[in-house]
Parts: structure tokens; sequence; C-alpha cells
């Protein structure tokens, strides 16, 4: 059969040379758009894998703003994060490990805070006249993130922040008296590792001593403009453990709880658990994944992978079918052939296979050559498809997320696991969307040549029925009459 | 001699709209190896009729077909065709993308037959017909009629088979190469003891015959 299909091949050359061309596209295209696919889903994946694997427990404030009735005031219907609540989610399946956080605000007698170049021009009194819009208090001069863990916070792992002398506050540090402060803030201070500073409550209630255990430098900040007070100024930030955050804030309720997750692809898996398996009210209270965040970032590339699965079945089915035609018509010339082989005791199947065998070999010079060539094809088509994707920074605004601690003193937001600046509207840096890698990947290459024996077989089929109905008789003799 | 096939209380009618047209009518007829059988009769007496049930490529709608005593049903239309008959037709039917000598390796290769060195025994059996290694190699839609007939008879013969068919194997011919294809039947029948039936119009052709079998009414009727 194989020999018969070789010499079927090798005569009718004007037949072949048709049906590799056709195979040929057929094959680029589908190559083309396998490449794209797989790309997309990798693209997808390492910006999920770049957003993070972090949860974060917060308020819902959508909620809170709808349920809430006219005239009330925010401090009236905000409900504030407990551990006891928190608590609940950090023994929960796929978390790796976890951070509670306080902020705040602090005074210091002993300590000169970076003053900003804006709030040099607050008119005398302002600041501390100055009342947030939930909470109506005054505001320190620095700010203090009390942490769990300080091993997970974003800026330290992203490189923002470098520590330079001394350690990190970790879990063992809890209860302790420590502090890590920027370099900026301790030179000024002339204060190293071993320092002491002493830091009040704003309201004064409360006085603390703090010994500098670390000290870093700030890399780079998205906070570093518009910075109206010297608390918003990240050189003026103080890391305490989270048991010392509650004692000079005077706060028992968390700023933030985040999970950080063993997969990103478990952060839905996650949710539904935390749904499923505790008490809090879902309603008051959501987890938020970075979720808006990673749909904005790959909807184009949803987009892509969607229409490259479109377009390989298209062009699946519309070659399959012009290859199906051509041999249905070339079967008919060879009807007698048929007869022909059938009358010398060949039988129909094995006439059908070398039907298939003379395809499949085309389809295979065609494959093998469409690992070359489609990978340009599917360059030129991802650069057209992605020169309307968003390849800039994201801007997003931060809602105010002030929680009122038990003596009214502000507790602004500023380090999380995620969300990241002050009340104000913030610049934050999405992960870049950076050209497509497509790559030939070797389940792509598995993909094309299972769709290249699709198309051979179903190209093959109908004109194999068609051999299957044929009588030997009616081909070979004349018709007695 | 030995009895090579067998028609057995045949039946073979075709459906022309509402008719029924009987070719052939509960008839019987024995062939024995080393003869030629001329099978002839009236234009649509059933002559290829007889040669296409004896050849596997139809069904009797009655009656059986017996090859070296079985039923060829049982043997297997497609294991018959294969390994037991070789078939002549009048217009040679070879494999257009195939020369000589390929057409005749094909049919062994179909035979399954087994043998050292096939492409050289198929060019020694085109030789023994007159056709040398230029011509064996030559693409067959340049050859003459009958040298393509040739190259059919070089198939049906390369297989060894006991029983070769022929229909109307002389009728695109000139009387020369219709002489010699003739005479390689016959030779084929006394010589190599094969079962040789043709299907002939031609009077001439049957006389050189062993056995004429004449249809008349649907029944064979051996005359001689």
């Amino acid at each position: 059969m194989l020999w018969r299909a070789m010499l079927s091949l090798k005569k009718n050359k004007g037949k072949t040379a048709l049906l590799f061309v056709i195979m040929l596209v057929v094959a680029n295209l589908v190559i083309s758009g396998l490449s794209i696919q797989s790309a997309s889903e990798k693209s997808m994946k390492q910006i999920r894998e770049s957003l993070g694997s972090d949860v974060t427990l917060s308020v819902n404030m959508m909620n809170i703003m709808q349920n809430r009735q006219k005239g009330e005031a925010m401090n009236q219907v905000m409900s504030p994060i407990t551990e006891e609540m928190a608590d609940q989610l950090k023994d929960l399946n796929y978390v790796a490990s976890y951070n509670y956080s306080i902020s705040g605000s602090v005074n210091s007698e002993g300590l000169t805070a970076i003053e900003t170049q804006t709030n040099t021009q607050v008119p005398n009194g302002m600041k501390e006249e100055f009342k947030d819009g939930a909470t109506q208090t005054t505001l320190g001069d620095f700010s203090v993130s009390g942490n769990t863990t300080m091993q997970n916070l974003e800026s330290f792992v992203d490189g923002s922040y470098e520590l330079t002398e001394g350690k990190l506050l970790s879990e063992a540090d809890e209860g302790s008296s420590y502090v890590v402060m920027s370099k900026t803030l301790a030179d000024e201070n002339d204060l190293s590792i071993g320092s002491k500073i002493t830091v009040s409550s704003v309201d004064g209630s409360t006085t603390t001593e703090l010994e500098v255990v670390g000290i870093f430098t700030i890399n780079s900040s998205n906070s570093m403009g518009n910075m109206m007070f010297n608390q918003q100024n990240p050189m003026n930030m103080l890391y305490v453990s989270l048991g010392t955050a509650k004692a000079i804030t005077n706060s028992e309720h968390l700023t933030s709880a985040v999970y950080y997750l063993d997969d990103p692809e478990h952060k839905e898996a996650f949710k539904q658990e935390a749904e499923a398996k505790t008490t809090i009210d879902w309603e008051t209270y959501s987890l938020d994944a970075n979720d808006q965040m990673y749909e904005r970032n790959i909807s184009t590339l949803e987009n892509m992978e969607s229409f490259a699965m479109i377009f390989v079945v298209v062009v699946v089915i519309a070659g399959g079918s012009i290859l199906c035609l051509i041999l249905i018509l070339t079967i008919k010339n060879r009807t007698y052939e048929i007869g022909v082989l059938v009358s010398l005791g060949e039988t129909k199947l094995n006439i059908i296979i070398q039907q298939f065998i003379e395809i499949a070999v085309i389809g295979i010079v065609a494959f093998t050559l469409s690992l070359g060539s489609g990978k340009l094809i599917a360059n030129v088509i991802s650069g057209m498809l992605e020169s309307g994707a968003s390849n800039s920074n994201v801007t997003m605004q931060m809602p105010q997320m002030g929680m009122e601690s038990q003596n009214g003193s502000s507790q602004m937001p500023n380090e999380r696991g995620g969300q990241k600046g002050n009340a104000f509207e913030n610049a934050f840096t999405a992960p870049q969307n950076s050209e497509l890698d497509v790559s030939l990947t070797a389940p792509d290459v598995l993909k094309l040549a299972g769709l290249t024996t699709l198309i051979c077989t179903a190209a093959t089929l109908l004109p194999a029925l068609y051999i299957l109905r044929l009588s030997p008789r009616e081909i070979l003799v004349r018709k007695e009459g | 001699m030995e009895e090579i096939l067998r028609f057995e209380d045949l039946d073979y009618y075709y459906q022309d709209g509402n008719q029924q047209v009987e070719i052939l009518k509960k008839t019987s007829q024995s062939f024995e190896a080393g003869k030629i059988y001329a099978i002839v009769g009236a234009s649509g007496s059933g002559k290829t009729t007889s040669l296409v049930l004896a050849g596997g490529l139809d069904q009797p709608k009655a009656g059986k077909v017996y090859f070296k005593g079985k039923d060829i049903q049982e043997i297997g239309l497609t294991h018959y065709r294969q390994q037991d008959i070789s078939i002549v037709f009048q217009s040679y039917n070879l494999i257009y993308y195939m020369n000589a000598y390929q057409n005749v390796l094909n049919a062994l290769n179909i035979s399954k037959v087994k043998m050292q060195n096939k492409r050289a025994y198929a060019l020694q059996v085109l030789n023994s017909l007159g056709l040398d290694a230029s011509l064996s190699t030559r693409d067959i839609r340049k050859l003459s009629g009958g040298q393509q007939q040739r190259v059919a008879i070089a198939r049906a013969i390369a297989r060894d088979v006991d029983l070769i068919l022929a229909d109307e194997p002389t009728g695109n011919l000139d009387s020369k190469t219709v002489k010699e294809i003739i005479r390689l039947f016959i030779d084929l029948a006394h010589e190599r003891n094969k079962c040789i039936i043709l299907v002939t119009h031609s009077q001439e052709i049957a006389k050189k015959c062993d056995v004429i079998i004449r249809i008349h009414e649907g029944k064979l009727i051996p005359v001689n």
C-alpha cells in the first residue's frame, strides 16, 4: 500500500502539489493559532504570579456605602477587622503564611521627622487642626506599621525597600519593643542599630520606648509625591511588632489581614473555603485577591486566546473540508483503478488505507515544514492582535480605608501585602504586558500532529464511503442488456 | 482431468424498472484443468455474466460456484480473487501510474506471493511474453494495445493460479496480435495445465479452443 501510494503521488504531481499547498497553509495557520493560544495562557499565568498569591481580608466598602442610611457617618457604619475574625482564615487550606497589620500614626519628642516639601508650606496650625474625613482626629508626625511579620511585605519583596543593617521583624519578635526605620530618618537623628527612641500615641496617652534593630533604604516609592504631611512620607515610617502597634495606637482592631497562598491558582478555592468554613459576614467583609487588577490586565490576553482557539477550529474545519472535497473529486477519477485492484483481490480496506497514506505523507511533509514557518506567521499575527493592547501603567484610585481605633485615632493603611499608599489617589504600577512569547512548545507540536492526523482522517472518510459502495462489476464489465 | 470450476444451478437476473430480466436460468457447467474453454453467444445472452460469477465479482441470485470442490462464498470472494484466479479484461485494466513490471509486481504483492526477487521474476514473465526490459519499464500508456494486453496476461500468469478468466481479451487488437495472444492462452492450458475460460464473439477464436460453450436461453450448453 505504501509503495502504491508513493507511486501514485509521484505520478500525479499536480494533484500532489495542490494537496501539499493546502496542507501547508492549514498546518501553518493551525500552529500559529496554537502558539498564540499557548503564549496567551503563559502570559496570563505570569501576570497572575506577578500579582502575587496574596489575599487580603478587608471591609467591603461598596456594600457598606450602599447600605449606609442617609445622615449616618462613616465611623458609625464601618466594621473593624478583629484578630479573632482573621484567625478563622489563617489555618485554612492553601495558606502558606499570613500577616496581620495595624497602621496608625505616632509622635515622638526626641525624634525629628523628615519634612516633606509641601508640609513646610502648610500654614501654621493647620497640621494640628487637620482632621481626616472619617475619624475627625489629628495625625502624628510618624506613621507606624505593626505586623505579624515583615518577611512578606511588598515593599521589601519587590525591592522598593532594602534592609541595609540589622534585621526585619518576624513572628519571633512579637511582643518585643523593636523598631525598623529608614536610613534617612536614622541618619537625620544620629541613630544606629541598638539606639533607643520614645514614641507616643497621638493623644499622648501612651508612651513606649523602642529599640532600633533594623534600618532600610528606600530605592523607590510611589508615594514620594503628593505628600502634605510628614506621616505620609515613607521615610517617617516606623515598623514595629503587632503588639507594640496595638499599644501605641490604642487599637485592638486590625487594619488588614493578608494571607499568602501556596499557589496563585488557589485563590478562588481559598475564597470558597473561607465562605464555607468561617462565620465571617461576607456582606460586610470581602477577600481581595487583586482580581480587578488581574481582570483588567488579562482581558486582552483572554480575547487573544479565544480568538486563537476559534481561529484554529475554523482553519481545521475549513481545511479538512477543502481537502475532503478535493479527494472526493479525484477519487471519482480513480474508480477504474479501484475496480482493477478489487479484481486482483485487493481489499477495499487496503484501498482506503492507501488513500489515507497518500494524504498523510503530504501532511507529514507539510507539518514538518510548518514547524519552522509557523512561528514566523504566529509572530506577525500576534503583533497585529497586540497593537491595541495596553502596555502602560495602570492608575487606580484607592478608596479611603481609614479605620477608627478605640481612642479615635485614625489608622491609615499604608503597608499591605497588597494595598499601597494613602487615602488619596495613588498611581499603582500593574505588571506590564510584555510582548507575547510565541515560541513552539512540545504540547503545541503534539496538538498540531494530532490535528494533522484528524484532518487527514476526516478528508479520507467521505471518499472511503464512496469506495465501500463501489461494485467491481459495474466498474470493470460492460453492462449486459 | 481435475475439475477446477463448477457452476451448479446458477440463476442470475437484473431489475430493469419493474421488469426482471433473466440472464442465467438454473444452469450448470463444469470446467477442467488443462483445457481452454470458449463461451460464445448472442449479445446480452450472459457471456460476461458467466465470467463475472466465475470471478467472484458478483453473486448469483441462486445456485453456487465451486472452485476445486469448494463453494467460493466459503473461500471468501476477496481471498478467491487474490489467490486462486486471474482475470484478463478487454480493456487491459492496468494501473496507469505503474509501468509494466510494476503492474505485475503489484499483482504479486496483493497475492502475498513469497519470493526472493519479485522484480526479476516479473521482468522474466514479461520477457517470456515478448516484452524486454526497456518496454517493461516504460510508462504503460506509451505501450501499444497488444503490448498492454501482454502485460495484463503477464500479470495473470505471474501469480501461477490454476484458473484464468479472459473477457474478450483480443477485442481491441489487430489480427496478428490476436493470433499471438490466443497461442499464449492455448500454451498456458496445454503446457502449464491451467484452466482458461475465454468469452469471445469470434467464431474463429472459439474454434481454436478445446471446448465451445454456447449460452442459449440462459443455459450453458457445450457444443463440442
